[in-house]
């Protein structure tokens, strides 16, 4: 589903570099040969290439920043926070991550992931690897970790991202309840 | 060699089995799992009143309905009597000793048993597949959001686009190919015998001394000209009709059931004098005023758009030979 992609791509942009450089992303795409017209983004990933070039932003800080602003999307989290009771329990099972993607969006290839753990230290390796994709995963964890209230270390090494947990409980995370609100569904506003 | 069976304490079955009623021979409840009583905190007390045997044509007695469950080995249906649209339901067994063990459930009643009962990830069973219900009802909900809001989107865009491939950007009115799709609607609303055909009049219509205007005054004033005269005959026509500008300073009208030649003569009338109106007063010796050619179509023979084109063409090239400045009816 890469509209959807696209979508959040642009509200990323949108939402931290204001509507400013959404267009001039858009132009540019645009210019650079976009038969597509409709769409005001080629796609998403070509976007955040664009966007980094602009800002003089290495690529794997954009991506980044964009898996943790997912995780402040309401809809979103709310779909993360379901994966886990904690902190911990969250990165164990993200194993599941692709099987629950595809579950809703089978369309959405997200790549196969691995967990180990040893002590305080928990692996998520990329059995396909993707540096996008684990600049966003990588992004995503931090946001998590704030939302369970968890402090941790992430680090990347070749398409393994590393957590080494110092303390799950240590600051208050953010509220979880079974029950949405209504207008839970709405992804963006 | 028999087997023997694992002798639970009530605390591993309330573990094991957090939706469990054990009850004995008679009814009285001697355990209630942990998520089963935050639903129904006094159930301990007894069956009656707090739970409906809910299976249609059955009795509502909830020992009767759950004991003919365990006897005829079928599903069990209970209704709590608190939130008459919050069905249990599950299985129930007998034990050796003659009580009964229920393990229920909430099927699709999920999300309301949440609501009621504020209930979280750790009060069902990991085997319990209510957290993946939950996940996908909300992912669909997210899902299906953000895709009719793209469809909403792409309808609208395709409306855009549709009215822009059929639209003169410089008066308005419409271009030589939104003139071809009505004058194709207008002839086969005719190709239904069962409707009587909507006769109508074809009018081509062309400025007078228009490229004296360009030239001497410039394209700039050529433009506005052609964007005045885009309002006058979008003043002279109904919502019904059509309005086009299909090139330079050529215009075509498609007039909904207009036939008669009085009625034609006035509207053409009326149109050279609002277009002679216009004229730009520098450009005394080249009056700018229209040449029409109208033909009137009864829907009595079968005709191509292009050919009614060309006939309303030559009656427009007679306007010019007898003089310009006037329309000629056929």
């Amino acid at each position: 589903m890469n509209s959807l992609i696209n979508r959040a791509v642009e509200e990323f942009l949108r939402a931290i570099y204001g509507e400013g450089l959404v267009q001039a992303v858009a132009d540019e795409a645009a210019v650079a040969g976009g038969v597509d017209a409709l769409p005001a983004m080629d796609t998403g990933a070509a976007a955040m290439g664009r966007a980094a070039f602009r800002l003089s932003k290495p690529r794997s800080e954009m991506f980044e920043d964009l898996g943790a602003w997912l995780t402040q999307i309401e809809p979103i989290r709310r779909l993360l926070r379901f994966s886990g009771r904690d902190f911990r329990d969250f990165l164990l099972r993200l194993e599941e991550l692709p099987g629950r993607a595809h579950l809703v969006l089978p369309s959405l290839q997200i790549p196969r992931l691995q967990v180990d753990a040893a002590g305080q230290s928990i692996w998520v390796v990329l059995l396909d690897p993707n540096d996008s994709w684990q600049f966003v995963l990588a992004g995503l964890i931090r946001g998590m970790a704030d939302d369970y209230g968890a402090l941790c270390l992430i680090s990347a090494e070749s398409s393994t991202i590393r957590v080494d947990i110092w303390d799950e409980q240590f600051a208050k995370g953010r509220n979880f309840c079974l029950q949405g609100s209504p207008g839970a569904g709405r992804a963006f506003a | 060699m028999m087997l023997s069976v694992p002798v639970l304490s009530l605390a591993a079955l309330a573990q094991l089995m957090p939706m469990h009623l054990w009850l004995a021979e008679h009814g009285e409840v001697l355990s209630v799992g942990p998520t089963l009583a935050k639903l129904l905190p006094d159930l301990e007390a007894g069956l009656e009143g707090r739970l409906i045997g809910a299976r249609a044509g059955q009795s509502q007695d909830p020992l009767t309905a759950i004991q003919s469950a365990v006897g005829k080995n079928r599903r069990l249906f209970l209704r709590v009597q608190e939130a008459s649209d919050l069905v249990l339901r599950g299985h129930a067994v007998r034990g050796e000793d003659g009580t009964i063990l229920c393990n229920l459930g909430f099927g699709i009643g999920l999300h309301l048993a949440i609501r009621m009962a504020g209930l979280t990830d750790a009060d069902f069973a990991p085997s319990d597949l209510a957290m993946e219900l939950l996940f996908l009802h909300e992912a669909n909900r997210g899902v299906l959001t953000e895709l009719s809001r793209f469809n909403d989107q792409l309808a609208q865009s395709r409306t855009v686009a549709l009215l822009q491939a059929q639209t003169d950007p410089l008066t308005g009115l419409g271009n030589r190919r939104g003139l071809e799709m009505a004058l194709s609607m207008a002839l086969r609303a005719t190709g239904d015998s069962s409707e009587a055909p909507v006769p109508f009049a074809l009018v081509h219509l062309d400025l007078d001394h228009f490229k004296q205007v360009n030239d001497r005054l410039g394209h700039k004033a050529g433009d506005e000209l052609l964007r005045a005269v885009g309002a006058v005959l979008q003043a002279q026509v109904r919502k019904t009709d059509t309005a086009a500008r299909i090139g330079g300073d050529e215009f075509v009208l498609i007039l909904s059931d207009l036939t008669s030649r009085r009625a034609l003569q006035n509207l053409a009338r009326r149109i050279i004098a609002g277009i002679t109106a216009l004229s730009p007063p520098e450009l005394a010796e080249f009056q700018v005023s229209a040449s029409l050619g109208i033909i009137v179509w009864k829907g009595e023979r079968e005709v191509q758009p292009e050919d009614l084109l060309a006939m309303a063409d030559e009656a427009l090239y007679e306007s010019k030979r007898k003089g310009r400045c006037r329309a000629t009816i056929r």
